[in-house]
């Protein structure tokens, strides 16, 4: 008796030292931790490294917020925040701009940042010189002049309204560039972030360092970030598993069901910017006839495609918008599965007896193909046979289906880059869409100052896209990260194609 | 021998030629350029215009073709579209990965394949050559990329005992470097291991055969040197002919291995630049390896000489 009382106490004493323990080890998890080196997976690689002149999307998935930032940037919401300018006033018109510039910035060159620097920037942006080829002109054409009132202080003239100013500030290709920067942007880049550029193994790794001059107090948290590029979804995953890297970045799904059920891994289902749009060329027979595209509207179940394709990863969307833009409405009502509806439309448009297309497929992507497989049984059901052509990307399908002249009927690719609904105002884009009511909705919404009419001006330019089946948008991508579990406080939805890890820390 | 080699030597060039002409034909054909995918989705017709003339597009192909042909000439691959650095620093880069890896995968193969045939043949018909045939008709059927993909699992995956993939280079720690070549050396070597053997075996059991072969044993030579020396040499002229021919398709095999481990070589190199059409690199990297089969081939010729002296003067 006095022997078991004996031992139930110690029992009793370790559980409370245990308890201790985990208390104290416990709260040590939950701060952020000092140190290591964070090994991120990329699955392409980017040709040059200036923000401005190379694809948006690959650049940024490195840079954005790490190496280089803007006047304002994106939080892990989507929302706009201030980054290199600390506050902005405007007049009550919204064409008189002044921003308020952090002081005691430096770039990783060493050279204080300025507002010569801004202007700088926002000139090269719009610059018509031929050496540089600026990819998106478009987001600075407002901007009528940028002058620098102080060191601190820039101000911006617009010559009219536009209601994603701050946004298109907050873009990857605004990111502010050195004035005075000798070196070569595509080859090394110099920017004011948390790291700053270390090297780059061309074809196989990009490396970052701590930025210890950052401006804002113990930030970052990392050491450095090292991002390999490994296009093979199959050889990323044995890589993590193996633990010989931390994040896959914009991992494919088919790993996802496997890294779940791995205790060492942590999967985050978040969204992304990325649409995945069935195209249909609007210029040419039969798909210039808009009962062939309703009936391809009518033939599809965007759940059943994401079940089937993407393992049930990926949200429905109904039109060219990202569930995580505050602009974002729901369209995807506006046609739901109906055999007969789509049957009879085809034979309303000559087709009663069937109808034969040709599918161009990038089979970069493994989300275009077995989505294809999917559309193509769905439409089979309603009598449109389907062939499937694979195209390698970029080069073959851009020459084919991109570019003049437009030589497709039909693709599936996603279009990652964040708030892009514009295009459909481009009649030479590949879509071959036009329509005056898109156009002045789409004109009315970027020069509305109030944002819930502006809100309402972007829900019926998504709505007339949906309505014409300009093209048939079919889900959001699943953002599909895959993570070391120690890796902390990554996004965990990407509202821009980016890997911030400024805030990421690793557990020891 | 000096015509024999200068016969040998000019068929070389006019291969390498031959090869030039073609690589530089099958880039100008495949739809897309560089200009295009440095821009994706976002191009438009005036930055796609601007990019081209930077990038020196607007010349005409046979213009391009000859200011390469005559660089190639001089040791002057040209520039990396995407990198803007030189092409052969490009090659040499690589060149540290898969040169070791090819040799790596090389010496397993005749490590594995010369032992086994051997063996094999001198257990012919008996239980061994069986065992043995069974082994390379296993190596033959699982493809490179396969083995490969199962020896991560068990090895990374699972025991983790050797790294997934990647490489770390030679002048930061050279055990690394090698423990990184290991699984992928492996599995390129298990194919060209099952070949060799069924090569070694059957080109011993032809010698084995032979009269010479039954005098040295009637001599009273142990047969240790009868299989060795009288036997081995003579089989190892198919032999050879087969290893010049296994280096190629080491080559090529590597470029899928590459692949599968993320090794950072001349093949993943290709791959990428392919899908990039980063053009003065794929024709960089193909004029070499072409180069360097072709070297190795007629190499392999004037061993022939060494082996058999009648070869020569045929």
């Amino acid at each position: 008796m006095r022997n078991r009382f004996k031992l139930s106490k110690t029992v009793l004493l370790l559980a409370v030292a245990l308890m201790l323990v985990n208390l104290v080890s416990d709260s040590q998890a939950q701060g952020p931790v000092s140190g290591g080196v964070l090994r991120v997976v990329v699955s392409a690689e980017p040709q040059g490294l200036d923000p401005t002149t190379n694809t948006a999307a690959v650049v940024d998935r490195i840079f954005y917020n790490n190496t280089y930032e803007g006047l304002t940037k994106l939080d892990r919401n989507g929302s706009v925040v201030p980054g290199l300018a600390e506050s902005w006033t405007f007049s009550d018109d919204g064409l008189n701009w002044t921003f308020n510039l952090r002081q005691g910035v430096t770039f990783h060159d060493g050279s204080a940042f300025t507002a010569a620097d801004v202007v700088f920037t926002i000139e090269r942006n719009q610059t018509t010189d031929e050496s540089i080829a600026i990819v998106n002109p478009r987001f600075y054409e407002a901007i009528e002049s940028v002058v620098a009132a102080d060191d601190h202080t820039v101000n911006m003239t617009l010559s009219t309204f536009d209601s994603s100013f701050l946004f298109n500030l907050a873009r990857g290709d605004s990111a502010i560039l050195s004035a005075n920067y000798a070196g070569d942007l595509n080859a090394a880049p110099n920017g004011t972030g948390p790291f700053s550029f270390v090297e780059r193994v061309p074809a196989s790794s990009l490396t970052l360092t701590k930025n210890e001059n950052y401006y804002i107090e113990g930030l970052p948290y990392l050491d450095g970030v090292v991002f390999s590029f490994i296009p093979d979804p199959t050889a990323a995953f044995s890589a993590i598993q193996a633990g010989d890297v931390d994040v896959l970045a914009r991992s494919n799904v088919e790993n996802a069901p496997a890294a779940a059920d791995d205790p060492n891994l942590t999967v985050f289902n978040g969204a992304s910017t990325g649409e995945v749009i069935l195209s249909m060329n609007n210029r040419s027979a039969p798909f210039n006839d808009k009962r062939v595209r309703q009936a391809v509207a009518y033939a599809l179940n965007r759940q059943d495609i994401i079940d089937i394709a993407q393992f049930g990863f990926g949200v429905p969307v109904g039109s060219h918008m990202s569930p995580v833009n505050e602009n974002y409405v729901d369209t995807t009502w506006r046609y739901q599965q109906d055999q007969d509806k789509a049957r009879a439309l085809l034979a309303e448009a000559g087709f009663a007896d069937g109808l034969n297309v040709v599918m161009k497929i990038p089979s970069t992507f493994s989300y275009a193909t077995s989505t294809a497989q999917v559309v193509q049984q769905m439409m089979a059901d309603v009598g449109i046979t389907a062939e499937i052509q694979l195209v390698d990307f970029p080069g073959q399908w851009l020459e084919e289906v991109f570019f003049d002249p437009w030589d497709y009927q039909m693709s599936i690719i996603a279009h990652v880059e964040e708030f892009d609904i514009g295009i459909y105002s481009n009649p030479n884009y590949y879509y071959g869409y036009s329509s005056a009511a898109f156009d002045e909705a789409l004109a009315r919404a970027q020069s509305e100052p109030d944002p819930e009419e502006r809100k309402q001006l972007y829900a019926i330019a998504q709505f007339l896209i949906a309505e014409d089946v300009a093209t048939f948008p079919m889900y959001e991508l699943s953002n599909a990260l895959i993570l070391r579990s120690n890796v902390q406080n990554f996004w965990e939805d990407a509202p821009i194609p980016a890997a911030d890890v400024s805030e990421v820390w690793i557990n020891p | 021998m000096l015509s024999f080699f200068a016969r040998r030597f000019f068929s070389l060039i006019i291969t390498l030629w031959l090869v030039s002409v073609l690589i530089f034909a099958v880039l100008q054909i495949i739809p897309g350029d560089p200009a295009m995918v440095v821009l994706g989705l976002q191009a438009n017709p005036e930055t796609l215009a601007k990019v081209r003339e930077q990038m020196g597009l607007n010349d005409p192909p046979l213009t391009r073709y000859m200011g390469w042909l005559t660089g190639a000439f001089t040791g002057n691959f040209g520039e990396s579209l995407n990198y803007s650095v030189p092409v052969w620093d490009l090659i040499a880069q690589r060149l540290v990965v898969t040169g070791p890896l090819t040799l790596f995968a090389m010496t397993l193969t005749l490590l594995i394949a010369l032992p086994l045939g051997i063996f094999a043949a001198s257990k012919h018909r008996k239980i061994g050559d069986y065992g043995t045939m069974l082994f390379s008709q296993i190596g033959l059927a699982v493809p490179t990329f396969w083995a490969g993909i199962l020896l991560m699992i068990l090895f990374s995956v699972q025991l983790h005992w050797l790294p997934s993939g990647g490489f770390t280079y030679w002048d930061e720690n050279p055990i690394e470097s090698i423990r990184h070549l290991i699984l992928p050396a492996l599995s390129l070597s298990l194919v060209q291991a099952a070949v060799l053997t069924r090569m070694t075996r059957s080109a011993m059991l032809e010698v084995l055969n032979e009269d010479y072969i039954t005098t040295a044993r009637s001599k009273g030579l142990v047969d240790r040197i009868v299989v060795y020396k009288h036997g081995l040499k003579n089989a190892f002229i198919s032999i050879l002919t087969l290893l010049g021919l296994q280096l190629g398709q080491l080559l090529a095999g590597a470029i899928i291995i590459e692949f599968v481990f993320h090794l950072p070589g001349m093949g993943d190199l290709v791959l990428k630049s392919i899908s990039q059409r980063d053009l003065p690199v794929v024709q960089g990297i193909v004029l070499f390896i072409a180069a360097v089969i072709v070297i190795v081939n007629f190499t392999v010729d004037l061993l022939y000489g060494y082996l058999d002296p009648r070869i020569r003067y045929e």
